[in-house]
């Protein structure tokens, strides 16, 4: 089935021609005059989309990874790529040395009614560089396991917390963040799409931070590129990361040496005619995920050359 | 400009430019312009008496189908519905492929349906419609997966692709 059979379909239903001013009357029945509130609305902002990271980050609480403190080697998986580990990761391996898809058996372990919450919502200060901030709560059930096949519900998981600043620009978020910006070299080359993310991730009840991101959109020539920088201050031994591309397995799975003498491993996964491709790159405290939509190898290459990785312990 | 006036041309604008994707949004859910009409009303009614900032287009159009989406299922709940009979639309207007499709669509469950219309139809992405419908970002990926699942049952073919990364630290 095509998508565009549904498009269609749903663009061809019939709605009262005279919609709009039936609204318009409605509202003039069921309101008194001069008694509207206000809608402040922004006109300049007007056609900037609020879409969070482009990129989509799953946070998974109380689960135990494996040790990846040092600098760090990056494999192909089968739907995507992993940071390697002598240790089993749950998440990341299975017996078969594949990525597993977890998350309907996460769905499973949610409750119905559990899932992030919007605690607070926040505009800015005359002073502030974000133009909105918001904090989630997690209320996912979490779940732990020793094997990656038996899980039980961890009771003495902590309560996530996300603090999600937006921002106009990506180096306001990147300063804010005290994150370096990979993008630095590239901004002649690439305009940032949408709006930059600065998400600061703690548990309830502690002002500890226990990671940050930064993560972006950017447009480069006809395509995308997806940036998400994340720096774990957790200080756990027991982190690490995988990256799943797509639901459908990963293909013409690379290598690039980067001009700076940094290997990238990089892969594709195409849905529906448009392929995608990503790299990982993970070290020291850092890991970093870009991903390119409707670039060329060349196009990859001077993107990939032109990142200021300089700052991250490389 | 006065006050009342500025509203007015704020509520003119958005209802033109979103009355069809809200009341789109509301037959997902209920699957019946009739009903979904009703529902679009009610929800710039909200929008009239609400004291919302909203930063840009985008927050305006996420919290419209956020509103419908509440109204639709209070709706749903309500014994007037309940009682009505079944006013599923005729769709013979459209071609048979279409009409075929949406009503697979129509046919899968409320919690596959209205990701599979929001990411499809929409554009969202996972993460977006986890705001919107306040469901965990994974949910909503195996509800989309899950759907797809339904429909290549329903139609014998699959149906789109899932466009995110998901990352697991």
């Amino acid at each position: 089935m095509k998508r565009d059979t549904y498009k269609s379909a749903v663009d061809k239903l019939k709605f009262d021609e005279q919609l709009d001013n039936k609204i318009m009357d409605y509202l003039s029945e069921n309101t008194i005059k001069g008694e509207y509130n206000m809608k402040k609305v922004n006109k300049r902002k007007m056609g900037v989309s609020i879409a969070t990271a482009a990129c989509s980050v799953l946070m998974i609480s109380g689960v135990a990874y494996a040790a990846v403190m040092n600098f760090k080697d990056v494999s192909h998986m089968d739907y995507g790529l992993a940071v390697n580990n002598e240790t089993s990761n749950p998440i990341v391996e299975n017996k078969n040395g594949k990525i597993k898809d977890t998350s309907a058996q996460r769905e499973e372990m949610s409750k119905e009614d559990s899932g992030y919450k919007l605690i607070s919502e926040e505009m800015p200060a005359k002073n502030e560089k974000w133009i909105k901030k918001t904090v989630w709560k997690d209320m996912t059930t979490s779940y732990n396991s020793n094997d990656g096949e038996n899980w039980g519900i961890d009771n003495e998981a902590s309560i996530g917390i996300t603090t999600n600043y937006a921002y106009k620009n990506y180096e306001d978020a990147t300063k804010d963040a005290k994150m370096p910006n990979i993008m630095n070299s590239l901004r002649s080359k690439v305009k940032m799409n949408k709006q930059a993310f600065y998400e600061e991730f703690s548990t309830e009840g502690s002002s500890d931070i226990s990671g940050k991101q930064v993560s972006a959109e950017f447009e480069y020539k006809k395509g995308k590129i997806h940036t998400e920088l994340y720096n774990d201050l957790s200080n756990d031994a027991n982190s690490g990361i995988s990256v799943i591309t797509g639901v459908n397995e990963a293909t013409n799975q690379r290598e690039y040496m980067s001009k700076e003498g940094i290997k990238y491993k990089l892969s594709d996964n195409t849905n529906d005619d448009i392929t995608k491709t990503t790299t990982l790159v993970s070290n020291g405290s850092y890991s970093l995920v870009v991903q390119f939509e409707n670039l060329s190898d060349d196009e990859i290459h001077i993107i990939l050359d032109n990142l200021d990785l300089s700052q991250l312990d490389f | 400009m006065s006050r009342t006036k500025e509203l007015n041309s704020f509520i003119q604008l958005a209802v033109s430019k979103y009355s069809k994707i809200v009341a789109r949004s509301a037959f997902s859910y209920l699957k019946n312009s009739s009903d979904a009409e009703d529902i679009t009303q009610e929800v710039f009614l909200a929008l009239l008496q609400s004291d919302i900032r909203f930063e840009d287009d985008e927050h305006l159009k996420a919290w419209l189908i956020r509103v419908a989406i509440n109204k639709c299922k209070n709706y749903l709940k309500s014994g007037w519905f309940k009682n009505k009979a079944d006013l599923t639309d005729d769709l013979s207007y459209m071609t048979e492929e279409e009409s075929y499709t949406l009503r697979a669509v129509l046919s899968l469950k409320e919690k596959y349906r209205l990701p599979i219309h929001l990411h499809y139809y929409e554009g969202y992405s996972i993460k977006e419609i986890s705001q919107i419908l306040e469901v965990p970002a994974a949910t909503i990926g195996t509800r989309l997966a899950r759907g797809r699942k339904e429909l290549k049952k329903i139609i014998g073919e699959d149906i789109y692709e899932e466009r995110y990364i998901q990352i697991s630290r």
